[in-house]
């Protein structure tokens, strides 16, 4: 076959394919507006800059100067807003029950009595603990306030004793803290939670979109007249075939990346050409991911089911949210069967860390082995797009 | 009608795509992400500790960090630089830095400086790097105060109690929500599959009643997913160790009009389709945001009010949150009062639609 030959078929495979898109409307929405739209979506749901305050309650049973005091400080965090009063801790709980509120400071009587005895003074956070991510932010806020406010009296109380300002921290706190963020000084959870939502909207668009191009083929009974237009060239069938939607996807990478970067306003910290390389290396593993199954199942219907689940279970299998040290041992390895998981690295590294571009060579090879994938599988591909047998399988 | 339930409960286990999705993939979802989160809590993280000084007081220190339950100390270096490429390597998580005159510092009553930095690209081991670090120079500082003046009695004492997850277990805050999502997302995609199948075959339902084609085919999916979600609130629950803290027949106050609620939307939702596969290609994309919107994810205060309030009118917005609050708080039905109450108006909205949807099969 000449070269000549086999660019012309995925001339010809590219143009059916465009024809299929524009006639399709479902092609068209799995290609284009049902991933535009969950971006959408995401864009919207991101789009307040800041978390509101979270919701907690005072118990102040002891209801001295001392309690209004932490009361006061606690309600300048901004982490966290008193919404409320109770007078005992049972209408409170009731209150975190019905999920008015996230948590729930407690002084008990005896409060400031046992502070003024020279003994510690005991101030309980009671927090639902069914949310983490609410928990985590409201802990932080209650827990500088009251630190603050413990320093606070620990340094008074030195200075009354005669000792210089100075010298008084030093004997307050022999060791003074001082925390950083590193890489994400904003800590900023949108920087962060929002990219891992939207590759997942390009890795499901990739996976089902492929699946769609080569599936409806078995399932119509049309890979006849699909491999015909690839000029007798089973590879120039499959590249003419997916070339309108890997340029769909790129373009869809394009606004996903606009939308993290311009709109959110997201870190670029390391090197944008690697990230566009490990995009492009992300889009051609899931779419080697989705022509193997296909091959495999010779099913539109089943490997849709099989892609889909692939694509949706990466998110937990990635670590971005659960850290991969905390998984279980043996679940840990399975977090390499996920392209998702290399891409995300490689982000976090890039785009948050500014690392070294060499840095993420590892993960885009990673991706990249993927790509194998459908060469164990060309020759059933083959086989099942000529064969009537596997065809209008449902 | 009992033809129809008949015809239905064969659609369903005679339809080895339908079945798969409908009801074999609740377990395999649920085992699956059970499984991804089943370390549970981020603990022994490993950090670096960066010692200038050398000297008894850093050393307790080192031992201190490596004692403290969310901390591992790994490396010890003499640089910041060093620390830093460890980290970029993914070996650790989070640098101690103990100032070089720390040791001289604290002999003379000065006040000793120790930086700790947290990988904050990755949220949980931040929190873990940082609250570890932070309660062991505390625990360090009253030491140091109790060898100077004898006695240490800190003014204020803080403890935080998480009164239902005490552990803080990420399965256990996460996997009650993704449980219940996944059987909404199974449903509406297989049922809808059964709907878009008979309608691609031109099967008709040999009944002219849509009230009593809804019913029967609610029945059949009511007692399918009566059994397979009630293994998974139950046996798969135990296994887990996730916590039940409530009374079984308020558990089914919650699961019932959910269930109802999900089958006659799916029933609604399954007429839009022509084509077998159809659901799956349409639907598959809405499992994240309906995780997002129902808010027990991401605390409701992050993101906007408006798409919060848009977000009920899915069923598993009210669902999870009076499930949570019944089965992993232990609140009574009181509590759960306008969830249920919205559920319910759910039943009947979708309800109708359903009829409206089967009339014409």
């Amino acid at each position: 076959m000449t070269a000549k030959r086999f660019l012309a078929g995925i001339a010809s495979a590219t143009r059916r394919e465009i024809g299929r898109i524009t006639t399709n409307r479902e092609y068209c929405a799995v290609i284009w507006w049902l991933p535009l739209g969950i971006i959408l979506f995401f864009a919207l749901f991101f789009s307040q800059e800041v978390v509101g305050a979270l919701p907690i309650a005072i118990v102040d049973e002891d209801n001295s100067s001392l309690s209004r005091k932490a009361v006061s400080m606690i309600r300048a965090t901004p982490q966290t807003a008193i919404v409320q009063e109770y007078a005992d801790m049972e209408s409170a709980r009731t209150a975190l029950l019905r999920g008015r509120i996230v948590g729930i400071i407690e002084f008990q009587k005896g409060f400031a009595k046992s502070f003024l005895a020279g003994r510690s003074a005991e101030i309980v956070f009671y927090d639902s603990g069914a949310n983490i991510s609410t928990n985590s932010l409201s802990a932080k806020g209650v827990h500088t306030a009251i630190t603050s406010l413990g320093v606070g009296i620990a340094l008074q109380r030195a200075e009354m004793e005669g000792s210089a300002p100075d010298r008084a921290m030093a004997e307050v706190m022999p060791i003074g803290v001082s925390t950083y963020g590193l890489f994400n000084p904003w800590l900023n959870y949108a920087y962060y939670v929002a990219p891992c939502f939207i590759v997942m909207v390009l890795i499901i668009a990739t996976m089902l979109s492929t699946i769609y191009s080569v599936g409806s083929e078995l399932r119509y009974g049309t890979s006849t007249a699909w491999l015909r237009s690839g000029e007798g060239s089973l590879i120039g069938a499959v590249a003419g075939k997916l070339i309108p939607s890997t340029l769909s996807l790129w373009l869809l990478s394009v606004v996903a990346g606009i939308l993290i970067f311009s709109i959110f306003g997201a870190p670029m910290q390391g090197s944008l050409g690697m990230l566009v390389a490990g995009t492009i290396a992300l889009i051609m593993a899931y779419q080697a991911v989705a022509l193997f199954v296909v091959a495999l199942t010779a099913s539109f219907r089943l490997s849709l089911s099989l892609g889909g689940g692939y694509s949706v279970l990466a998110f937990t299998f990635s670590g971005v949210t659960f850290p991969t040290i905390a998984m279980l041992s043996w679940i840990q390895p399975l977090t390499m069967l996920f392209p998702y998981t290399y891409f995300m690295r490689l982000y976090i590294d890039q785009a948050v860390r500014g690392s070294a571009w060499w840095h993420s060579m590892q993960d885009i090879a990673a991706m990249l082995l993927f790509c194998l994938l459908p060469l164990l599988a060309f020759g059933r591909l083959k086989r099942v797009s000529t064969n009537r047998k596997f065809w209008r399988r449902l | 009608m009992w033809s129809i339930i008949k015809e239905e409960w064969r659609a369903v286990w005679h339809d080895e795509g339908v079945a798969l999705i409908a009801i074999f993939a609740l377990f395999i979802y649920g085992i699956s992400y059970s499984l991804g989160y089943g370390g549970e809590v981020l603990s022994e993280v490993p950090i670096a500790v960066v010692n200038g000084s050398q000297g008894a007081i850093s050393r307790r220190m080192v031992q201190m960090f490596d004692a403290a339950p969310q901390l591992r100390v790994t490396n010890k270096v003499s640089d910041t630089t060093e620390a830093e490429s460890l980290l970029r390597e993914r070996k650790i998580w989070g640098i101690v830095a103990l100032s070089p005159t720390l040791e001289s510092d604290i002999l003379a009553e000065r006040q000793g400086r120790v930086a700790i930095l947290g990988d904050a690209s990755y949220f949980l081991a931040y929190r873990e790097v940082i609250e570890g670090a932070v309660a062991t120079i505390q625990q360090m500082n009253g030491e140091i105060i109790a060898e100077r003046k004898g006695a240490y009695t800190p003014p204020i004492i803080y403890e935080q109690r998480n009164l239902f997850n005490p552990s803080l277990g990420y399965g256990v805050f996460v996997m009650p929500a993704i449980i219940l999502l996944i059987v909404q997302q199974i449903a509406l995609i297989g049922i809808g599959m059964v709907s878009a199948t008979r309608r691609e075959q031109g099967l008709r339902y040999k009944s002219s009643s849509a009230l009593a084609i809804t019913v029967s085919r609610t029945v059949v999916y009511l007692a399918i997913y009566a059994v397979t979600l009630g293994f998974m609130l139950t046996v798969h629950y135990s296994l887990f160790d996730y916590p039940m803290r409530g009374v079984w027949w308020r558990c089914l106050m919650v699961v019932l009009p959910y269930l109802l609620a999900v089958i006659l939307l799916a029933q609604m939702v399954g007429a839009l389709f022509r084509r077998r596969e159809s659901p799956i290609v349409w639907l598959l994309w809405l499992s994240i945001p309906f995780l997002l919107v129902s808010g027990v994810s991401l605390p409701r205060e992050a993101f906007p009010q408006w798409l919060y309030i848009i977000g009920k009118v899915i069923p598993s917005s009210s669902a999870v949150n009076a499930w949570i609050r019944i089965q992993t708080m232990g609140a009574s039905l009181a509590d759960i009062v306008p969830e249920l109450t919205l559920l319910w108006c759910l039943v009947c909205i979708y309800g109708a639609g359903a009829i409206v949807a089967n009339r014409k099969s």
